[in-house]
């Protein structure tokens, strides 16, 4: 803390705002502290060169703070300052003796605050040259703020001080300890000023003592020449800053002039004396009526500034403040009517009524009942107009007041260095009696000046907000989520919607790392981009997942771009949900492949189709076309009947190979497109199986296969007959297939619940990692090599036994063969059961 | 007794029904189930004037028969008719001296075998 700098503790942050931009502008170091703690933290790293504080601190008592600062051997002689607001009596009182040095009553005008911060600062004013010398001044006053300033002052001037309260202690001390001089205000109770001198006068001791008697009361020609009488050096009309004192001073004791003895009796002295006295107290009485008056303005006055400037606090809105404010102060002024008129930027000119507005209309109001013209010329002109008026046309007045229903309209123009505000306009239905006409002036001039001063302030907060207003609001209500933070990626600042896309409240996200909000696997990616733009990067756009309050995961999409914000670089992230958006992507590129897969399988199985179907009409074609030649060439080699059942039947062989494998792809279309819908009925599957062995007995020798058939009794239950069939010869078909021509065993078996079909081959069997895929569609082992088929035949057989709520598995080892097993619930209990 | 014609093919209809035709027409037939069979009718038995040769087969399949014999000088000259379902698709069979599809038509068949078996004995 520099040797300058002024400690402002102030709860409120307008006035500290205030204070400081005035003191700043006077090159002075402030520093600021909204609560007693905050201060007694300050000024325990360092001194301070002077203190304000407020009387009203949200945590300690003033009182009590001032005395704990005092205590500090530090601070003892630091100055410090009150800065009220309303200062009861009891509190005025306690002021000097709690070791107030001043006090400033809120609101602050400027030019005073500097004014007395200038003069507690050490080195203020040429006349301040030290010439006491270390030689002692006896001091009376009995105001104790004056007292402390004038010991302050004297003793920086190099004199010893004695501060004594009245005449009568000033002279006791000044026998003790004859001091250089005397200096002593005029009015004090019990022994004044002129008593003091008539006392010291006439005592030996301080017979010779100069006395330098001051006043702001006694300003009369009589008073000064009484003094001279009385014994008194020197007789000087107090000035605000003291200087009459010091340059009466000077001349005293620089140049000393023998005290003059009484010149006059005392007897006519004392009456003389009381003569000034009676005359002083009329002048008192006289002065305090305007004094109480002027009081009751400043006290409008004041409630304005500090009115506004709280409701600026509370609302950062001028207007509602006025509304409140005003109101209050016009009827305490004794105004029935106010309309303020503001003046906006654009010219335009806004309108509020307070009072008794209610029999006017709002077009009324606006246009200042008809004359709007004559309104805007007033404001221009920057002086008060009491209409009706001179400068008015008479006939304009009467029609405006006629109107109005008004009596008269006081319109005074609000400006604040030199800017045209707008107006205020004060006005009475009843006509107005002339003897209140000054003070009404006087009051409307002073609260229009208030206001003109409010309003400036308040233009001057605001405009300085403007721009962190606007932003605030184009973040609060953005409609993606926003999220500032600092380079550092800490969050500062989040706005509604981000909060709802997080899930998280705005109080748990503020201070936490942005980072930390995107899942671990982003994360990287995220760090990347953080580095990036501290790095200079401006903007980015990322998709990353994160995890809200409630556990779900979503995807946001954060746009990052560095801004300066308040003359400080930050990250602006923009997010919005893009769950739907991500989800749906993924959807669809999930269907893509799907439906890629589906193309491709639909390719091979036209070319798979293509080759399973030209292979059987081989025979078909070869033979028919065998026949007919034979029956072109006229018979002349005669088929014999067994050549030709021979060649019909492997045409019908082939026909019938057609049939089945055109089957069986409309199987496989249908199975998924629509679902299979079974027809159950009660049948003994030991015999349906025995069946399909029987229709394939001639394919089963043609393989070289021999296969057995066991079925220990019938095994009823409520099945699709022809689908079970179907299974049935879809894996015996397998096991031919796959089989080598080895024995293949087919057995039906199975409890009071479920019944089985169990077909083993001895073939080249199926490695493990290939048993589920044997299942699907198309699938084939061996792809490139031609074992006849679709490879649609397990797929189907397991399709109809899911449809039975069964089960199907096969069991194998490469080189030994396999066991496909089919195990089905003898009872439906399926939804899906049909009669 | 002329060469026979050597018909490779797993499909038992096919091989029958090609094994008939050619026989009608005066051929003597020899068959086989798949490549390795083939090669061990042509280790052993009498040399083929020709071979009919499917492609998709369990076992040698019929690629892997025709580079294996054109390997072979002794079996390298053998004229080898492809005969397939995969249509004019079927890759590397370039060493095949010629191409039918399944379903073939008789006459192309035996005009094919004919002008084959003639090129070989000249």
């Amino acid at each position: 803390m520099e040797r300058s700098t002024i400690l402002v503790i102030e709860s409120n942050p307008v006035i500290r705002k205030l204070v400081r931009l005035t003191l700043e502008r006077e090159g002075l170091a402030i520093v600021e502290a909204p609560d007693g703690r905050a201060a007694e933290d300050l000024v325990a790293r360092q001194v301070p060169a002077l203190i304000l504080l407020d009387l009203a601190l949200p945590d300690t008592d003033a009182f009590q703070l001032v005395a704990s600062l005092r205590a500090r051997e530090a601070l003892s002689e630091v100055p410090i300052v009150a800065f009220s607001g309303m200062i009861s009596k009891l509190d005025e009182a306690r002021i000097p003796a709690a070791g107030f040095d001043d006090v400033i009553s809120k609101p602050v005008e400027p030019l005073q605050l500097v004014q007395i911060v200038r003069s507690y600062l050490s080195g203020a004013g040429p006349l301040r040259m030290p010439f006491g010398h270390g030689r002692s001044l006896v001091v009376a006053d009995d105001d104790p703020i004056q007292l402390k300033l004038e010991c302050v002052h004297l003793r920086r001037m190099g004199f010893l001080v004695v501060p004594t309260a009245d005449g009568q202690q000033a002279l006791e001390r000044a026998r003790e300890d004859p001091p250089a001089a005397i200096v002593a205000d005029v009015m004090m109770p019990g022994l004044d000023g002129f008593g003091l001198c008539i006392a010291a006068r006439a005592d030996p001791i301080l017979d010779g003592v100069p006395i330098l008697l001051f006043t702001s009361s006694y300003v009369e020609t009589a008073d000064r020449e009484l003094a001279l009488r009385a014994g008194a050096t020197d007789f000087v009309v107090r000035t605000p800053d003291l200087s009459c004192v010091y340059e009466a001073l000077q001349r005293t004791l620089c140049a000393p002039a023998p005290s003059p003895g009484p010149s006059l009796p005392l007897e006519t002295l004392r009456r003389e004396h009381g003569k000034r006295l009676v005359r002083q107290l009329e002048r008192q009485v006289a002065l305090n009526s305007g004094v109480v008056r002027r009081c009751s303005t400043l006290h409008a006055e004041l409630a304005v500034l500090s009115g506004i400037s709280e409701a600026l606090v509370r609302t950062g809105d001028v207007e509602t403040a006025l509304d409140e404010v005003l109101s209050a102060c016009l009827d305490a002024g004794g105004i029935s009517v106010g309309v303020l008129y503001l003046l906006a930027p654009d010219g335009k000119l806004g309108v509020r009524g307070f009072g008794d507005v209610d029999g006017w209309s709002r077009p009324q109001l606006e246009t200042f009942f008809g004359e709007p013209g004559l309104l805007r010329s007033i404001i221009q002109g920057g002086a008060t107009m009491l209409i009706p008026a001179a400068e008015v046309p008479e006939e304009q007045a009467q029609r405006l007041l006629a109107s109005a229903g008004l009596a008269y309209a006081r319109v005074v123009p609000l400006v604040h260095a030199g800017e045209r505000l707008g107006a205020l306009v004060a006005a009475s239905r009843d006509a107005r009696r002339d003897g209140d006409e000054r003070e009404g002036a006087s009051f409307v001039e002073a609260v229009a000046n208030q206001i003109g001063q409010a309003l400036a302030l308040a233009r001057a907060f605001t405009g300085r907000s403007e721009a962190e207003n606007r932003y605030q609001t184009l973040v609060e209500h953005s409609a993606a989520g926003v999220i500032v933070s600092g380079l550092n990626g800490e969050i500062r600042e989040v706005n509604a919607k981000a909060e709802a896309i997080l899930g998280w409240p705005k109080s748990e996200l503020l201070g936490t790392q942005i980072l930390g909000l995107i899942e671990r696997d982003d994360r990287r990616e995220a760090e990347r981009l953080a580095l990036a733009l501290k790095t200079g990067r401006q903007d980015f756009r990322i998709e990353v997942h994160v995890a809200r309050a409630d556990g779900r995961v979503i995807v946001v999409e954060l746009s990052l771009a560095v801004v300066e914000l308040q003359s400080e670089s930050v990250v602006l992230s923009v997010l919005s949900d893009v769950t739907e958006r991500v989800h749906a992507e993924e959807e669809r590129k999930r269907l893509i492949r799907q439906l890629e897969a589906a193309i491709q399988q639909r390719d091979d199985v036209l070319m798979i189709a293509a080759h399973e179907l030209r292979t059987p009409l081989t025979p078909v074609r070869l033979q028919t076309q065998v026949l007919i030649r034979a029956v072109e060439q006229g018979l002349a080699e005669p088929i014999q009947p067994p050549q030709l059942i021979k060649r019909l039947s492997m045409i019908d062989r082939g026909v019938d190979r057609l049939q089945r494998l055109i089957t069986s792809l409309l199987d496989v279309s249908c199975m998924t497109a629509e679902g299979m819908i079974l027809e159950r009925n009660q049948f003994d599957l030991a015999s349906a199986v025995r069946e399909v062995l029987g229709r394939l007995s001639h394919e089963c020798s043609r393989a070289g296969c021999s296969v057995t058939f066991e079925a220990p009794a019938a095994v009823v239950g409520d099945w699709d007959r022809s689908r079970i069939e179907q299974v049935v010869e879809n894996l015996v078909g397998n096991s031919l297939k796959y089989g080598a021509g080895k024995p293949i065993e087919v057995r039906v078996g199975g409890d009071a619940e479920r019944a089985r079909i169990s077909v083993r081959d001895h073939g080249m069997g199926i490695a493990p990692q290939d048993q589920d895929r044997i299942f699907g569609r198309f699938e084939r082992l061996l792809p490139l090599q031609h074992y006849g088929g679709f490879g649609l035949g397990l797929w189907i057989a397991r399709q109809i036994v899911f449809q039975h709520f069964g089960e199907i598995k096969v069991t194998s080892a490469q080189g030994e063969g396999a066991l496909f097993t089919v195990e089905l619930p003898r009872r439906s209990s399926g939804p899906e059961v049909r009669a | 007794m002329t060469a026979p014609i050597l018909v490779v093919d797993d499909d038992a209809d096919c091989r029958e029904s090609l094994q008939l035709v050619l026989e009608d027409a005066g051929y003597a037939v020899a068959i086989a189930g798949d490549g390795r069979a083939a090669l061990q009718a042509l280790e052993s038995g009498p040399r083929p004037a020709a071979i009919l040769l499917d492609l998709m087969m369990p076992g040698m399949d019929g690629k892997e028969f025709l580079a294996e014999i054109k390997r072979r000088p002794a079996f390298a000259a053998i004229p080898v008719i492809v005969v397939s379902a995969w249509g004019r698709q079927a890759q590397g069979v370039e060493a095949a001296q010629d191409f039918l599809e399944k379903p073939v038509e008789l006459a192309p068949l035996l005009g094919a075998i004919r002008r084959h078996t003639a090129a070989a004995l000249r």
